[in-house]
């Protein structure tokens, strides 16, 4: 691999880490998320710093054609954080269903309440004034 | 507080809800009434609130299975002996309501289903709803040994065994419940009726099951069924 693609990948990996520690600090990830990312950070630099690494692992495995693996690793990594956000997202709907029933019941029960104990409030007053 | 409660579920249906409320009152059955806006952009909630009707409201759009979930979830605060299913779109014969509300008073079922297949009336649908409908009937026939003529019937009255069971969270879905929640409940030994009931064509607004949305629909329902027959075998085996 040629000096100016191993630069241009950990160039790469630094604004990745960058942007996801930036996204840390400004509470619009989770820490629990951000690991997931920060982990393929770390896969970046480590193939930017050792690429023979994957010619290895293809010759291991018996990959003809090395950069494949890295497109095949890629995409099964992506496969998996997709899959562990639609059962995060499925989570949070079922969370937001619950919270939107509990939420329109309660409602309704404490305008019921409020309206019964106005209703009371005007009858002992009623009562106050014609026992006077 | 009467002995049952007509649950009328209700998204966008300000053309219709009033008169369907006007009409059930106008059956003079002994039954509360509450309806579930479920999110409503129009004046749906307006409308009931002018028929002096309990009014429940979602802040936005759950589906037609979450808000069914949600008169559930009221009917168990109040304690009610049954309640029945109604759509606010004006397709059920309010005529209908006494029938099935006799049945649950016998209190020999659980689940009430309101059949437009028994001879009462003539009710028509499209091809491909048809195919759809005689498939479900198939599979329930196959995984229940039960037959069921109207499996997707939104008319249905329910004990309160049942809608106690419902209002848990997970034991019914957010959108349509149908076939899949039947084939659960009967392989559950709940105790499941049909009668024959009365349907009416729409005059306004859209059906939700028109279009090419049955094929969708078909495949939700089949994964359903998969998903209630395999936590069933796990559940014997775990």
């Amino acid at each position: 691999m040629q000096v100016t693609l191993r630069v241009f990948i950990f160039v790469l990996g630094t604004i990745f880490t960058l942007t996801v520690v930036r996204l840390l600090i400004k509470k619009s990830i989770s820490e629990r998320n951000s690991l997931l990312w920060l982990l393929g950070t770390a896969v970046i630099f480590i193939l930017s710093i050792y690429p023979k690494i994957i010619d290895k692992i293809a010759y291991a495995i018996g990959v003809e054609y090395p950069p494949t693996l890295l497109f095949l690793l890629g995409i099964i990594i992506l496969l998996f954080i997709t899959l562990f956000h639609s059962i995060q997202i499925s989570i949070l709907n079922s969370q937001v269903k619950e919270l939107t029933q509990y939420i329109a019941i309660n409602n309704f029960l404490a305008k019921e309440f409020l309206e019964t104990r106005d209703a009371i409030s005007n009858a002992c007053a009623e009562v106050n004034k014609d026992g006077k | 507080l009467s002995k049952g409660l007509i649950i009328i579920p209700a998204y966008n249906e300000e053309n219709n809800i009033g008169r369907v409320i006007r009409e059930i009152k106008s059956k003079n059955v002994d039954v509360d009434i509450v309806v579930i806006d479920d999110g409503s952009t129009d004046r749906t909630r307006e409308m009931v609130q002018n028929e002096k009707v309990d009014v429940i409201s979602h802040v936005h759009n759950l589906g037609y299975g979450a808000a069914l979930q949600t008169g559930f979830r009221y009917s168990v605060k109040r304690g009610y002996k049954f309640v029945v299913q109604f759509d606010g779109d004006g397709q059920h014969d309010p005529d209908d309501i006494l029938p099935m509300v006799e049945e649950l008073e016998r209190a020999d079922s659980d689940i009430v289903i309101g059949s437009r297949f028994l001879g009462k009336g003539s009710f028509k649908m499209g091809i491909l709803k048809q195919i759809v409908v005689n498939f479900m009937k198939l599979i329930i026939k196959i995984s229940t040994g039960t037959k069921i003529t109207d499996p997707t019937s939104g008319f249905k009255g329910l004990s309160k065994r049942t809608y106690n069971y419902y209002s848990l969270k997970e034991n019914f879905p957010h959108d349509y419940p149908d076939a899949d929640i039947l084939i659960q409940m009967l392989r559950l030994k709940y105790r499941v009726r049909e009668i024959p009931v009365n349907i009416r064509y729409r005059t306004q607004g859209k059906s939700m099951h028109s279009g090419l949305k049955p094929i969708v629909y078909l495949l939700k329902i089949l994964l359903s069924i998969m998903v209630v027959l395999l936590r069933e075998r796990l559940i014997k085996e775990g």
